[in-house]
């Protein structure tokens, strides 16, 4: 063994030493098929869950309101101002999810990118949601908070949250305090360690 | 599923099989559970990508490209936190090497070695000692020639050092 190819040599004695791998069959290739698909879907669908379940909370609790309040004038208006303010931002959440859970490394017509450009095409993308992931948590937790505390405390405080301010603020802002433990938890492990991940890949290469 | 373009991918495929093995291997040597994950991420991937395999390269070039990009993507999927070691680091946490007492112990020791470097030092020692030239190691990974000769010196020295290191512990040891 020369030492200036010691590592090649190696390498192929290891491999030479190696059992030859199973053959792929069809119907191997069918299994992992349809478990890459379910894989897929349920990835897809655990994201958007993530991603909208707040806002399903809002609804529903806005939604349950209106029906029980139904006829009470200042509480529907509430509810309808509240659904008005927070639908263009839902709307535009389940289109940046549907961008985001929508991408195929198989665009028709397009070639495989070589690893630079598919780390650097994946980069680019986790970060542009995670950006307006980030201005619309910024806008829609503190909203959605105020929406919850101005009708729960309509509705169920005598006075209202005029009558209790001090009240009304400590439970905005625990309920805010609570929504931002959650967003990044959710974002630690859905964004920022994933995109460090890509970034060290990308500067290694730009490094270089 | 149509039955003709299943029928030549897997004759393709059965060809050049060890490519995916081995690439699942070194980004993922420790982990069983994760290597069968990507290795069927990667299968899935080839599948999905084989309507646009046209020919203009080498089937094993193609197939090398669809792996590593999916190896070194999978990895933000995984809920798992990455390792990030240093060459330098995890020769200071060498494993055990009793557990190397055995035939093939430079070869493991190599792949414990591989584990260690960076991402894309991984692919392209890979590459090329899977005998890939380096207009193909460049035009998998997106490095230039130039760029990808330095490397290769560098990464290299890097490994040498790693095993002379561990062979004269193990030496030691004994």
């Amino acid at each position: 063994m020369t030492p200036n190819n010691e590592i090649e040599n190696l390498w192929k004695e290891g491999k030479a030493r190696e059992a030859a791998p199973a053959p792929m069959t069809g119907k191997d290739l069918h299994a992992i098929i349809a478990s890459r698909v379910r894989k897929e879907l349920k990835t897809v669908s655990q994201f958007v869950w993530a991603a909208v379940v707040y806002q399903i909370v809002l609804y529903s609790f806005l939604t349950h309101t209106l029906v029980r309040h139904w006829g009470d004038m200042k509480t529907m208006l509430l509810c309808f101002a509240a659904g008005a303010i927070y639908v263009p931002l839902t709307i535009a959440l389940v289109r940046r999810v549907r961008t985001l859970c929508g991408r195929s490394t198989t665009k028709p017509g397009s070639p495989i990118p070589d690893v630079f450009r598919q780390v650097e095409s994946e980069y680019t993308r986790l970060a542009d949601f995670f950006q307006f992931k980030k201005r619309l948590d910024w806008l829609g937790v503190p909203v959605s908070s105020a929406i919850i505390v101005l009708v729960t405390f309509t509705l169920f405080v005598r006075g209202g949250v005029e009558g209790n301010p001090v009240a009304g603020l400590a439970f905005f802002a625990l309920w805010v305090g609570m929504s931002v433990i959650a967003i990044r938890a959710e974002n630690r492990k859905r964004f920022i360690s994933p995109l460090r991940h890509l970034k060290e890949v990308l500067d290694d290469v730009k490094s270089s | 599923m149509h039955e003709e373009p299943e029928t030549s991918f897997l004759a393709n495929l059965d060809q050049n099989i060890r490519i995916v093995h081995r690439v699942c291997h070194t980004y993922f040597p420790r982990d069983a559970v994760e290597r069968e994950d990507v290795f069927q991420d990667i299968m899935y991937q080839l599948w999905k990508s084989y309507p646009l395999f046209k020919g203009e390269s080498k089937f094993s070039t193609w197939i090398y490209k669809v792996a590593l990009n999916t190896a070194i993507t999978h990895i933000r999927r995984s809920t798992r936190t990455p390792r990030y070691e240093e060459l330098t680091e995890s020769v200071a946490c060498a494993p055990d090497l009793n557990d190397h007492m055995r035939q093939g112990e430079e070869f493991h020791l190599l792949h414990e070695a591989i584990a260690a470097l960076t991402d894309i030092d991984k692919a392209i020692i890979l590459l090329h000692l899977e005998d890939q030239n380096y207009d193909e190691i460049a035009s998998i990974t997106g490095l230039t020639r130039t760029n990808i000769s330095v490397r290769l010196v560098r990464i290299k020295r890097a490994l040498k050092n790693y095993l002379q290191r561990n062979q004269i512990v193990r030496r030691e040891g004994l």
